[in-house]
């Protein structure tokens, strides 16, 4: 047996660790405490008597951010010239603090106490940072809206007709049940890294499925990869404090000295604990049931506002005219119709033979509105998406595209046959030509869906 | 400041009770899983050809499953573990057996330590082999000109996830490091235990994509996942004492001395074992990457015809049928991938409510082909790679050409299983001529590449030589067409005329369309020496 000396003395803290440690302190304190007035404007345009899961969503994305103005719509992302200015910013700050400090006489044990302590406090801040953010993307697969099942319309798009982007949210969206998954593994990390002895292991977990994500972005051309290194960076510093005790332990297998640093609250510790357990539950309970909710009218991706009754399905067009001139199926002629989506909700999408150019929304974004509620448009070129309205009096559909792109494609359509196989449809499209178009409802089953229908734990082909 | 008085260091020397009975149970389900128990795996790896391998070859070495006599098997569902349940069984049986026969023991460390390296080193060459096909990224294949125009909804969700991995074939490479460095570090002793949590998250997750998607290899990757989790457990103490209850902690190994006997078989082993899965491995799945990666057919297409073409006209025994989107004869596009395949879309509506008609052989011969099968990475003649073909409303043929005549003879890439379809090859029928086994004369066959030889040489191996010379009896249920095809303007317009699948004669006429597809097309393509030419 080795003899063991159980005596710690104090952590000798080099000058060199002391002014890194101080950039570091100052560098993700800035990162980390909102203390960009931003931040406050959007948290006070919040409307608290109806509040949303998108409002604790963008109040746990925070980053902050110098160069872009950003709206109060949505919280953006920052990017690497922000990380920049907080770095020069830090720098800065650690200059000042070794002044203020220089030619003061410490005893060691003092220094240890007052870096360690502040390590601590910064380890705390960065875990509940770190887990918070976590958690808001946790809720939305939990409860899988993150990525829907695709709509009709994208089930009746070409696989080519599709960013990379728009491929893996769907590719997730079939199988809600693995979104739920991997939303239970990123809960199950920010729970860890709120318990002390635990948070270097979520923090390992977490570096581990961000540096997922982080690939993915990089892999499908997603937009959020910054964000990931934002918090992959929080999570290296968490788990950096244990790091080299687990390779101690594991690898060299070495008699290894556990951590000895333990905090000292001002309140008592049952009051500490009891302030802790409250303020997690107050979180977990409100962003599970906004969630919820959001979960329970059908998401946030696509609009809820109905359309046509009983009209939602896949149309052919069996004639379509043109100037009062009938044009034969084609595949050619820019003009003419293919097959036309009326949706569940107030969209309809129409096959053409010209590509739309593609919406190339690519970040994470939950919308109250359905005007906003862009997921169905963005991402692809296959189809022209039209939101409208109903004029129920003058039988008339007020369109406009919804891909950015294309706004001034506006038009009317009266139409007739609304519930039937046969609806018909007569206006003037946006170069004021007079259109006429029949369609014909398609009874299709996808195998897509049926394929999804499925029972997994069954055995269906014996 | 306050420091734990106590220090924690586990005792090896005598092993508590139920450590031990668990440790017997544990020894014989481990040691039984960990070696091949079915005959399948001893045939294959003996009429391994060492001169001619394939990368599928070694992967196979490394694939086998506990294979319990006397069971079915099954594909789906919770019972396809069943084998894992009578070894189970038989584990505890034989471990109490243990038990009562050697009670004076007090520890069993040597066998555990070689236990571990049993479970270390079946454990890390499966992640090798795993991780080798998405480092070289083969496994999952960018999706073929004939599903870039297929509807999403035409596609069963198993081909989603894959495609998927294959659009971004960075990405695959990515997950094949993890994997591959799992299996790196499961070598090592010392390393063992990030190599198992490396393990447990990619196998966990591979997992449970196959439950989800409907894949074929839930079982197998479970297997793994048992193995790392199993691997773990020699941890726990030492980081619970160390990280939660914040002890000092002297770890407790136990290492064999080895004679120098010993030692030298231990470098042998760990050197065939270093040489098979990395220094063999690594060049034979290059050369199954850059000339037959093997989910998708590997033989070149006609370089002048590869494409995507609108269907301009189109006749049935002369008679002219307009493009409609509802004709259920009528092609409606026509793609030409750059291996020897011929997709083409056409009106087949699937029937209704078909995943709850399964045992339905008429639903069931239409899920064949419309892609529900899943075809597993085996198939090496490329008619039998049907990975890149299924999806509803397209059929896909497999072509042989005479290249002096220009002609195609065609196979149908999905088989339906039905009996009749089999007798069409002794049919008297002149319209069946098609079908009959001489269908490709020997003068055609004269001016054809063999399918041997439609790779070049560095690609071939004994395995694939070997699947081509054995008769299918699946190819007696496949449509045949034969069609002559004239390339005008280096192939911007083709006609086809000959027989369809029914004997009827047809002619058409092929526009090629310059696509723009949003999915950004990859640098890092497979089978890049077999293909050669461009894709258009």
């Amino acid at each position: 047996m080795t003899e063991l000396s159980l005596k710690k003395p104090a952590h000798q803290w080099s000058a060199l660790e002391i002014t890194i440690f101080r950039v570091l302190f100052i560098y993700f304190m800035i990162q980390s405490v909102p203390l960009d007035w931003k931040y406050y404007r959007n948290a006070f345009a919040i409307n608290w008597a109806d509040l949303h899961y998108r409002d604790l969503f963008y109040l746990a994305r925070y980053t902050p951010q110098f160069l872009e103005p950003g709206n109060t719509l949505t919280w953006g992302i920052s990017n690497l010239g922000d990380w920049l200015i907080v770095l020069i910013t830090a720098t800065v700050g650690a200059v000042v603090w070794g002044y203020i400090e220089q030619g003061r006489e410490y005893s060691e044990r003092f220094i240890d106490e007052r870096y360690s302590g502040l390590y601590y406090v910064l380890r705390a801040v960065l875990r509940y940072r770190l887990a918070i953010a976590i958690a808001a993307y946790a809720f939305i697969k939990i409860f899988p809206m993150q990525q829907p099942y695709p709509s009709l319309s994208l089930l009746n798009t070409n696989y080519g007709e599709f960013t990379d982007w728009k491929v893996a949210s769907f590719s997730y969206g079939v199988a809600p049940s693995y979104e739920a998954l991997l939303g239970w593994v990123e809960l199950l990390s920010a729970a860890l890294l709120l318990h002390r002895k635990t948070a270097s292991i979520g923090a390992a977990f977490a570096i581990g499925y961000i540096g997922n994500v982080f690939l993915s972005n990089l892999g499908f051309s997603g937009g959020e990869a910054v964000y990931c290194l934002y918090l992959i960076s929080l999570g290296l510093v968490i788990l950096f404090y244990d790091a080299y005790r687990f390779y101690s332990l594991l690898v060299l297998a070495k008699p290894t000295a556990p951590n000895t640093f333990q905090p000292f609250f001002l309140i008592n510790n049952y009051a500490s604990r009891l302030l802790k357990a409250a303020s997690i539950l107050i979180v977990v309970v409100a962003f599970g049931y906004f969630a919820w909710a959001d979960y329970n009218h059908g998401g946030y991706q696509y609009p809820t506002t109905s359309g046509l009754p009983n009209s939602s399905g896949l149309y052919n067009v069996k004639d379509f005219k043109r100037d009062n001139t009938s044009i034969p199926y084609s595949l050619t002629d820019g003009h003419r119709w293919q097959n036309v989506v009326f949706e569940k909700w107030n969209t309809i999408s129409i096959r053409t033979n010209i590509l739309q150019k593609p919406d190339m929304h690519n970040t994470e974004d939950i919308y109250v509105n359905d005007k906003d509620r862009i997921y169905e448009s963005a991402g692809t070129t296959g189809r022209h998406f039209y939101t409208y309205t109903i004029d129920t009096i003058n039988h008339k559909l007020l369109l406009r595209n919804k891909n950015p792109n294309s706004k001034n494609d506006v038009f009317a359509l009266q139409y007739s046959g609304a519930g039937t196989d046969h609806i018909l449809l007569k206006g003037t499209d946006i170069s004021h030509h007079p259109i006429y178009v029949e369609l014909e409802k398609v009874h299709k089953t996808y195998v897509l869906d049926e394929s999804v229908k499925i029972p997994r734990y069954r055995s269906a082909f014996e | 400041m306050t420091v734990k008085p106590e220090s924690y260091s586990a005792d090896i020397t005598v092993w508590k009770g139920y450590q031990k009975i668990l440790f017997r149970i544990s020894f014989i389900f481990f040691i039984t899983m960990s070696i091949p128990t079915g005959v399948e795996w001893y045939n294959r790896t003996l009429a391994l050809d060492w001169f001619h391998p394939n990368y599928r070859d070694i992967y196979d070495i490394a694939r086998f499953l506990p294979d319990m006599p006397f069971i079915d098997h099954y594909q789906k569902g919770f019972k396809s573990y069943n084998d894992w349940l009578v070894l189970f069984i038989i584990a505890i049986i034989g471990g109490l057996i243990w038990t009562a026969f050697d009670r004076k023991r007090k520890e069993y460390n040597n066998l555990y330590y070689w236990l571990r390296v049993i479970v270390r080193y079946r454990a890390g060459i499966g992640m090798v082999g795993f991780g080798m096909q998405k480092v070289f990224p083969v496994q999952m294949a960018f999706p073929p000109i004939g599903i870039l125009n297929t509807p999403l909804g035409d596609i069963p969700m198993q081909k989603l996830y894959w495609w998927e991995i294959g659009i971004s074939p960075y990405y695959q490479v990515f997950t094949g490091f993890v994997e591959l460095t799992a299996g790196l570090l499961l070598f090592h002793r010392k390393t063992t235990f990030f190599g198992a949590v490396l393990l447990i998250v990619a196998l966990g997750c591979v997992n449970y994509v196959n439950i989800a998607y409907d894949g074929n290899v839930h079982v197998y990757s479970t297997y793994f996942v048992v193995f790392g989790l199993f691997l773990l457990v020699y941890y726990a103490r030492d980081l619970y004492h160390l990280q939660i209850k914040e002890q000092f902690t002297v770890p407790q190994h136990y290492y064999p001395s080895f004679s120098k006997g010993w030692k030298y078989t231990r470098i042998g082993l760990k050197s065939l074992n270093i040489f098979i899965f990395l220094i063999l491995l690594i060049p034979l799945q290059y050369l199954n990457f850059v000339y037959d990666p093997y989910n998708q057919p590997s033989a070149p297409g006609v370089a002048q015809l590869r494409g995507y073409y609108r269907v301009t006209e189109f006749k049935l025994n002369n008679k002219v049928i307009p493009f409609s989107p509802v004709d259920s004869v009528r092609w409606q596009d026509a793609a030409f991938e750059k291996w020897s395949s011929l997709s083409f879309k056409i009106n087949l509506p699937v029937p209704e409510n078909i995943a709850e008609r399964m045992p339905d052989p008429k639903v069931r011969r239409y899920v064949d082909n419309t892609g529900f099968g899943f075809n597993s990475g085996a198939p090496q003649r490329d008619i039998d790679r049907t990975y890149e073909a299924l999806a509803s409303n397209r059929r896909a043929f497999y072509y042989r050409v005479d290249t002096l005549n220009h002609v195609l003879y065609m196979q149908d890439k999905s088989t339906y299983l039905n009996a009749k379809d089999s007798l069409r090859s002794q049919s008297k029928d002149p319209r069946d001529r098609i079908y009959a086994e001489d269908w490709i004369s020997k003068d055609a066959l004269k001016n054809m590449v063999g399918e041997v030889e439609a790779i070049p040489s560095w690609g071939r191996s004994t395995r694939r030589t070997r699947a081509y010379s054995k008769k299918s009896p699946k190819d007696k249920l496949r449509d045949h067409m034969v069609l002559k095809y004239t390339a005008l303007n280096n192939g911007e317009r083709v006609i086809l005329s000959g027989l369809n699948e029914n004997s009827d004669s047809l002619y058409v006429v092929l526009e090629r369309e310059k696509k723009n597809y949003a999915i950004p097309t990859i640098k890092l393509v497979a089978g890049s020496k077999t293909y050669k030419t461009k894709e258009q």
